[in-house]
């Protein structure tokens, strides 16, 4: 499925969180979303998966807006994997799977063989066949994001969209979950926070700064010192990973590897809200 | 989950053996097979042969099977209510008396008991408490929620400021009424209990409990969504909000009603429904029918219990399940600041 973001903006109390962003998820790719906290990648995101309707502009997915469906309709063609991972719940593993289900099902609806034939295969192409019945408050954090993408699997989905999917996860976990979703061969936008993560895995990366996209293409291509620099206000360099090929940004170095100026220009649109 | 049904067969089996329990104690025990023959008399006249004593037929039909019957509908509508609203606020203390709901209820049923609003005869008592409970509902949620989330803390808070609130202006209106008679009817009726069944005015909770229950569980996907978050749910397909409403008015209209007909009974809705989520689970599509069965027969003992520990005397029924409550809260609270859920 084809997802096509345009002129995207929306304000809160007097703050530009998206000023005209704009980007494209080709049918089929993995696209990486990065940028500083605050650029606006979550806002972006929850514009996708209709949490959030925006100012102006609109998201669709091949070619339909997603407010002109409805929160089921689009349900059923996108799975969305949030940032933040409900604690705190008695359900098992298979119960949080199952409500992946719950778009495609009427109001009375009971399980069909199907539908745990979708959350047996979701289960399996995460790699937790096994733990089903298990509560899903006893998984580690990585086994409970690996169910949150099951979810999102079983949804039948079109598109995956994910806010930071390897937030929280150690450094394997990270490499297991983008491992995983780049496995799965749907069309896929994830917004990231460690650039050579979205380097290794990515297809597209889109930079957003200030709630627009400042630079998109393939990682080699918008990974650049100047880029860095600029958006991040960091001294980078980028090389090659000595086993992948892949472009590899390494940040710091010289007396100070921050540049002062760059948080004096403003780049959290948080901060530089109307004073109050 | 396979072992759903027969939960659920196992828990209506306790209902009825409960109920016809509760019908054989009391001052005058009589045998189990005289309440079900009796029952059935009434339900097809001319069937079964008398055997019994006019007065036992009496005991049976006109005193305790309504009591009873009532035990079991406010049971499974405080359960089931509280099953919900901890689903619909996401958090597990969540109960009707906690957050105020039936304080609320109260404060309407009582205002309309001293001062009378004969509009509506005899459901004004009940549709007052219908309002206060939604009221108070809506208040301690415009209080309690904060950054998109109901923090313990503020919800419990919240739910304590509007019971007292609720109570005080209640024991204010007892206090200033004119008539002394109405007066006592209302502090009487606050006391709560079932003494006051009556088979004529069962109909109307019994309904409406059984109308909320079904219509929750034909919701209870949402609810299942609901509550691993607000926005979670809206990625599953669910209007969170407008589903919250309305799961707040089919919470309010029970509780409403089983106020007005039973005064305050706390914990019930606190405690049924993490007993049976720790046996059946979370998905309330099992967990709400299986909490219905409970909440009724934890409340007919509760109410057993109420009417021969200090027999002849008998203690509020609220007095029981508070004994059994208020440690069980305790010990949820701990139990939560380790981080779990109820386990």
């Amino acid at each position: 499925m084809r997802l096509e973001v345009r002129d995207l903006s929306w304000a809160v109390g007097g703050a530009r969180i998206l000023a005209g962003a704009a980007l494209t998820c080709e049918t089929g790719t993995f696209v990486g979303l990065v940028g500083p906290n605050g650029s606006g990648k979550s806002s972006l995101l929850r514009c996708v998966y209709r949490v959030l309707r925006p100012d102006s502009g609109v998201a669709s997915v091949d070619g339909r807006g997603v407010w002109d469906l409805s929160a089921r309709g689009l349900a059923r063609q996108l799975g969305v994997v949030l940032q933040d991972r409900p604690g705190d719940t008695a359900f098992t593993v298979r119960d949080v799977v199952l409500m992946g289900r719950a778009p495609h099902k009427a109001l009375l609806e009971r399980d069909t063989a199907d539908d745990h034939r979708h959350v047996d295969a979701s289960l399996q192409r995460v790699g937790l066949a096994a733990l089903g019945d298990r509560a899903f408050d006893t998984l580690s954090g990585g086994e409970k994001q690996r169910v949150l993408i099951a979810r999102a699997l079983a949804q039948g989905p079109r598109l995956l969209v994910l806010d930071e999917p390897t937030t929280h996860l150690d450094i394997g976990h990270q490499l297991q979950v983008l491992e995983l979703i780049r496995g799965l061969g749907v069309t896929a936008i994830a917004a990231l926070h460690d650039l050579n993560l979205a380097a290794a895995y990515c297809d597209q990366l889109f930079v957003l700064e200030r709630g627009a996209i400042r630079a998109h293409g393939a990682p080699q291509e918008v990974l650049t010192p100047a880029l860095i620099e600029s958006v991040y206000g960091v001294k980078a360099a980028v090389g090659r990973h000595p086993l992948t090929g892949k472009p590899h940004v390494f940040v710091g170095g010289g007396e100070s590897g921050v540049l002062g100026s760059a948080f004096a220009l403003g780049a959290q649109p948080g901060i530089t809200g109307k004073p109050v | 989950m396979r072992r759903t049904p027969l939960w659920l067969g196992a828990l209506a089996a306790a209902l009825v053996v409960s109920a016809t329990a509760a019908v054989m104690i009391g001052p005058v025990s009589i045998r189990p097979d005289v309440v079900w023959r009796i029952a059935l008399d009434h339900a097809m006249p001319g069937w079964q042969t008398p055997s019994w004593q006019p007065f036992e037929a009496s005991i049976v039909w006109d005193v305790r099977l309504p009591r009873v019957l009532l035990a079991a509908i406010a049971g499974a509508g405080l359960a089931v209510v509280g099953a919900t609203l901890q689903a619909l606020l996401r958090n597990p203390l969540a109960d009707p008396y906690l957050l105020g709901t039936s304080a609320g209820a109260a404060l309407g049923a009582v205002a309309v008991l001293l001062f009378g609003a004969p509009l509506l005869g005899g459901l004004s008592v009940p549709a007052a408490a219908f309002a206060g409970a939604l009221a108070s509902i809506a208040i301690v949620y415009v209080l309690a929620w904060q950054d998109g989330r109901f923090p313990t803390g503020r919800l419990v808070l919240s739910g304590v400021a509007v019971s007292y609130l609720c109570s005080s202006v209640t024991n204010l209106l007892i206090f200033r009424a004119r008539n002394g008679e109405q007066a006592r009817t209302a502090l009487f009726w606050m006391l709560g209990g079932l003494g006051g069944a009556e088979w004529r005015t069962l109909g109307l909770p019994a309904s409406i409990v059984v109308a909320g229950t079904a219509a929750l569980i034909a919701f209870a996907r949402s609810l299942n969504a609901l509550s691993l978050g607000e926005e979670a749910a809206a990625t599953l397909g669910v209007d969170a909000s407008r589903f919250r409403r309305l799961g707040f008015v089919l919470a309010s209209l029970s509780t409403g009603v089983l106020v007005a007909m039973t005064g305050g009974i706390g914990f019930v809705g606190l405690m049924v429904p993490h007993f049976v989520r720790l046996a059946i689970g979370a998905d309330h599509r099992r967990l709400l029918p299986a909490t219905a069965l409970a909440g009724g027969i934890f409340l007919i003992w509760a109410d057993v219990l109420a009417r021969t520990v200090a027999a002849p005397e008998e203690l509020p029924i609220g007095i029981v399940t508070a004994f059994a409550g208020a440690p069980f809260f305790l010990w949820l609270m701990r139990a939560r600041s380790r981080g779990g859920w109820a386990a």
